[in-house]
């Protein structure tokens, strides 16, 4: 398995690095929720970073899936499936999750179809198991052909020849792949038509070769033909809805919403102008505007700093100690508002045009967060002034990037009443949880009272109660059949217990013990499960696209209610990780050590990240737990998604909404979920992400 | 898509910017204009008025043509001759020397731009050829150069506003649209009026001037 990971990893980096003519795209998607015709798939791609959600009805059946165009050719998808009636003994409800993937590996041209190579459910219980190679060609504007061939679930319907054998399906425990059976056993044709007349519609027909040989079987369906027909409708804000009659039996109905994270319908975003830069006069016309009087005058001083701090603030940006000299002046600036650190550098090197005398000529902006330096970026003020209206690259080649650990400046004036800090909020929330047989989708909604007490630079007391006003997460009566510590199967009991809830309080210290570290420690109730002491260093040089982290905690089991009490579990947890950033939008992140279950093993990341703050990306983690002993999946695994608030409304904000999705919870392979974790704090700040952005810098 | 409204709003956080070098040209009497947003066109008159007989030094006005709003707008700042104007709602426009050469604040803003030879040929009332180039934000924060190859020519002579104008014409096409931006120059090179292509999205913008 490990293997296959690094195995995508590569092709990935392959693809990433070999595209350049266009794959072959469309925005229309199958009964599967990946691009294809009505059942079959066709070689087409998504455009490029799409993110597509797919929800189909399929007689009976019902079918959610989640489908990510990972590079221009390589997609991913996972699928959540209802299937009244499938399973064999009992006649009763299956759920079915499943994982496909396809690559587009050659292009169209003039003459020759594009071709994919895909697997269907290449990762579960292998209910939708099938593997393909298709190719599509387009003829004018308007029509696309496709055919291909299939093997398994895609090779069952007259067949026309077979490689070897393909070994039994394995309906069982799930999560391992199935590939002894890729490619394998018999193998049939199947094909299609796309008519789009305009931008709004398509038609749609296709010959099948899925047999629905086990629905056939069961009495679960009447396959009488293998001809499909089908329309979809695209609105205007691109939701597609779609209608099919397949098999001559059943409709299938499909509603499908796509989100781009290059694509916004505010742009770039819209927020108040930037003050525009005060150009100095001419030393030589006006001398008298470089004298130095002002470096003696006792009054001046807090004056240009007093005039600073109040209009950053009212830029969302907050000073938090500035240190002028004659001719050098250095803030240190905590960014609150803008997602981009660049934006908040350009806004203020321009405000400092308006406010410091002439003779200060160099510009030391160090971005901070959590009270602690992380990076410290140099500009000459008559660069600022010379480069206003060129093309932001400009302006880049002259900032200078270095670490702000042992930079202490003595002359550095804290700004009056930034620490001690108290700040509070009270909020709705609503929380989620997928994919229980019982009941896929459950929620709970209510309040949360968060507050945040920071002390002095670097020393914050925070914490978080949250009560419960409705819902039915805690309506969970699927017992766990866990063998091993129940770390986190005790869900349900924190769920029904757990009405008002302390979610942390935590006292947490941050720290830059050296050039290049950053270290974090934090005591307290750590998140909703645990509490105990969580410590970490972190490895990071300001202009690097690699980290490295060690994490090292000792943590105790919180009592089911919420309340202060321990149970009796307690461990040591940590791990070893390294992140790299390969800076064309992937980024791998690889942790190694002790999990909470006291199992051993590495967790492998890997995101598509956007310089807007998008990311989406897939985590599996393979510990000493053998998959027997871990259960249903037989290892941890999920995706995760994160947009940022800014894309969605078009206003500046930091805030970001998250979300990770495991087709299952259980105990092998779980993590501490302690807030503040170094990484993301740090990386925001340094070289590669503020470069990544820098286009907002003049914004 | 959101196409902001240049129309002006009452902007209680700009009013309150206490240092002269901060402040917004407009905001020692926002509170008179009380304009909001889509205010009607009495609104602006009493807001050019307003700014007219307040505020030294350049005034000019701008309507975005696809949503007909309007906005007076005052220099805020010169940087090595571009200057920028800004709208009561902290918008700005900066001018190369009457030529559009960035936006803020309009949603889908141009970020920055190349217009040397549009530039001088306009002042010396000549035709002759350009290479412009335009550039924008992506949604993903990556800038985008837009190439347009423009020629410049003049049209006719008009009165506007009682000033004897050179009207001129740029014709400009980049590989995906074309497009025609209009000039009007004084006798001594000065853009009086404009009309100007500004983007994909925000389309063409009339500028007038009421006080140079």
């Amino acid at each position: 398995m490990t293997k296959l990971g690094l195995s995508i990893i590569s092709a990935i980096g392959l693809v990433a690095t070999s595209a350049s003519a266009e794959p072959l795209t469309t925005n229309s998607v199958n009964l599967f929720g990946t691009p294809g015709l009505i059942e079959m798939p066709t070689a087409e791609s998504a455009p490029d970073a799409n993110l597509t959600g797919t929800f189909a009805m399929f007689g009976d059946d019902t079918r959610a899936t989640l489908s990510f165009q990972l590079t221009p050719r390589l997609s991913g998808s996972f699928r959540y499936a209802r299937l009244p009636g499938f399973n064999q003994n009992n006649n009763t409800t299956r759920f079915d999750r499943s994982f496909d993937i396809k690559y587009q590996f050659w292009d169209e041209s003039r003459l020759l179809p594009a071709v994919a190579i895909g697997l269907r459910d290449f990762v579960g219980t292998g209910v939708y198991s099938g593997e393909y190679i298709v190719a599509t060609k387009s003829v004018g504007k308007k029509l696309r052909f496709s055919a291909g061939v299939g093997w398994g679930r895609l090779g069952s319907f007259e067949p026309v020849a077979s490689i070897g054998n393909r070994p039994n399906v394995n309906i069982g425990r799930g999560g391992t792949t199935n590939a002894p059976q890729w490619f394998r056993g018999d193998f049939a044709p199947f094909g299609g038509v796309v008519y789009t007349p305009n931008k709004r519609l398509t038609f749609k027909a296709e010959y099948s070769s899925d047999a629905y040989t086990y629905e056939v079987q069961e009495g679960l369906i009447d396959r009488k033909s293998p001809w499909n027909f089908g329309a979809e409708y695209a609105f205007k804000n691109g939701v597609r809805v779609g209608g099919s009659y397949t098999y001559g039996d059943r409709f299938g109905l499909q509603v499908s919403f796509a989100a781009n994270p290059t694509k916004s319908r505010t742009g770039p975003g819209n927020e108040n102008a930037p003050l525009p830069v005060a150009p100095r006069p001419a030393r030589a016309s006006n001398p008298s505007a470089y004298d130095l009087g002002w470096v003696v005058e006792p009054s001046r001083q807090p004056a240009i700093r007093t005039t600073i701090a109040d209009a950053l603030f009212r830029e969302g940006i907050i000073a938090e100690a500035i240190a002028l000299d004659t001719t050098r002046v250095e803030l240190r600036i905590r960014n609150t508002t803008y997602q981009s650190e660049a934006q908040a550098l350009g806004r203020t090197a321009r405000l400092l045009t308006r406010a410091l005398p002439a003779s200060v000529e160099t510009i030391v902006l160090t971005l901070v967060t959590d009270g602690v330096p992380k990076s410290t970026v140099t500009f000459q003020r008559s660069d600022i002034e010379a480069l206003e209206n060129a093309p932001a690259d400009a302006m880049l080649q002259r900032a200078v990037f270095s670490d702000a650990a042992g930079l202490k400046n003595p002359n550095l004036v804290a700004t009056p009443g930034i620490y001690p800090k108290f700040t509070w909020n009270l909020s709705p929330y609503l929380e989620a949880s997928f994919f229980d047989p019982d009941a896929p989708v459950r929620g709970d909604t209510g309040l949360r009272l968060a507050a945040r007490y920071d002390v002095a630079p670097g020393l914050v007391l925070a914490g978080s109660v949250k009560h419960r006003l409705a819902g039915n997460l805690d309506d969970i009566s699927r017992r766990s059949n866990s063998v091993l510590p129940r770390v986190r199967s005790d869900i349900d009991q924190y769920l029904i217990q757990g009405t008002t809830a302390l979610e942390y309080l935590t006292l947490s210290h941050f720290a830059r013990p050296d050039q290049n570290l950053y270290s974090r420690i934090t005591v307290g109730y750590l998140e909703r499960m645990y509490g105990g002491i969580s410590t970490e260093l972190l490895w990071k040089p300001v202009d690097s696209r690699l980290a490295l982290g060690a994490e090292v905690n000792f943590v105790r089991q919180r009592a089911f209610d919420g309340g202060l009490e321990f149970r009796n579990y307690e461990t040591f947890t940590g791990h070893v990780s390294a992140y790299y950033d390969f800076g064309n939008g992937y980024h791998a992140q690889l942790d190694v050590g002790q999990y909470l279950a006291q199992d051993q093993g590495a967790t492998i990341s890997f995101d598509r990240e956007f310089a807007n703050g998008w990311k989406v990306g897939a985590f599996a983690t393979f510990t000493d737990v053998s998959f027997e002993d871990f259960g249903e999946g037989s290892f941890d695994k999920g995706i995760r998604l994160s947009i940022p608030i800014s894309w969605a409304t078009g206003q500046p904000s930091k805030r970001v909404a998250s979300t990770t999705i495991r087709p299952l919870t259980r105990d092998g392979g779980a993590r501490l979920s302690v807030n503040d974790r170094l990484y993301e704090r740090v990386r925001g700040s340094h070289q590669p992400d503020v470069a990544n952005s820098w286009g907002r810098f003049w914004r | 898509m959101i196409r902001t409204s240049l129309i002006a709003g009452l902007c209680l956080a700009l009013a309150a910017c206490a240092n002269g070098e901060f402040r917004n040209p407009f905001a020692q009497f926002l509170p008179t204009l009380g304009l909001e947003k889509d205010a009607p066109a009495t609104n602006v008159a009493q807001a050019i008025q307003l700014a007219l007989d307040n505020i030294p030094g350049p005034i000019k006005t701008a309507t975005l043509e696809d949503t007909k709003s309007t906005s007076v707008l005052a220099e805020f700042g010169n940087n090595r001759g571009y200057q920028t104007f800004v709208t009561p709602t902290r918008q700005t426009i900066t001018l190369n020397r009457g030529v559009i050469s960035a936006t803020r604040g309009l949603g889908f803003d141009l970020m920055s731009s190349d217009a040397e030879r549009t530039v001088v040929n306009a002042q010396q009332r000549q035709s002759g050829v350009s290479e412009r180039r335009f550039r924008f934000l992506t949604a993903d924060n990556q800038t985008v150069t837009l190439p347009a190859n423009c020629y410049l020519e003049p049209a006719d002579t008009q009165v506007i506003d009682g000033v004897t104008t050179l009207r001129m014409v740029e014709d400009c096409a980049t590989p995906t649209r074309s497009f025609i931006n209009t000039y009007w120059v004084t006798g001594d090179g000065y853009i009086w009026q404009s009309r100007q292509w500004i983007g994909p999205d925000n389309g063409t913008i009339l500028l007038k001037t009421l006080r140079r």
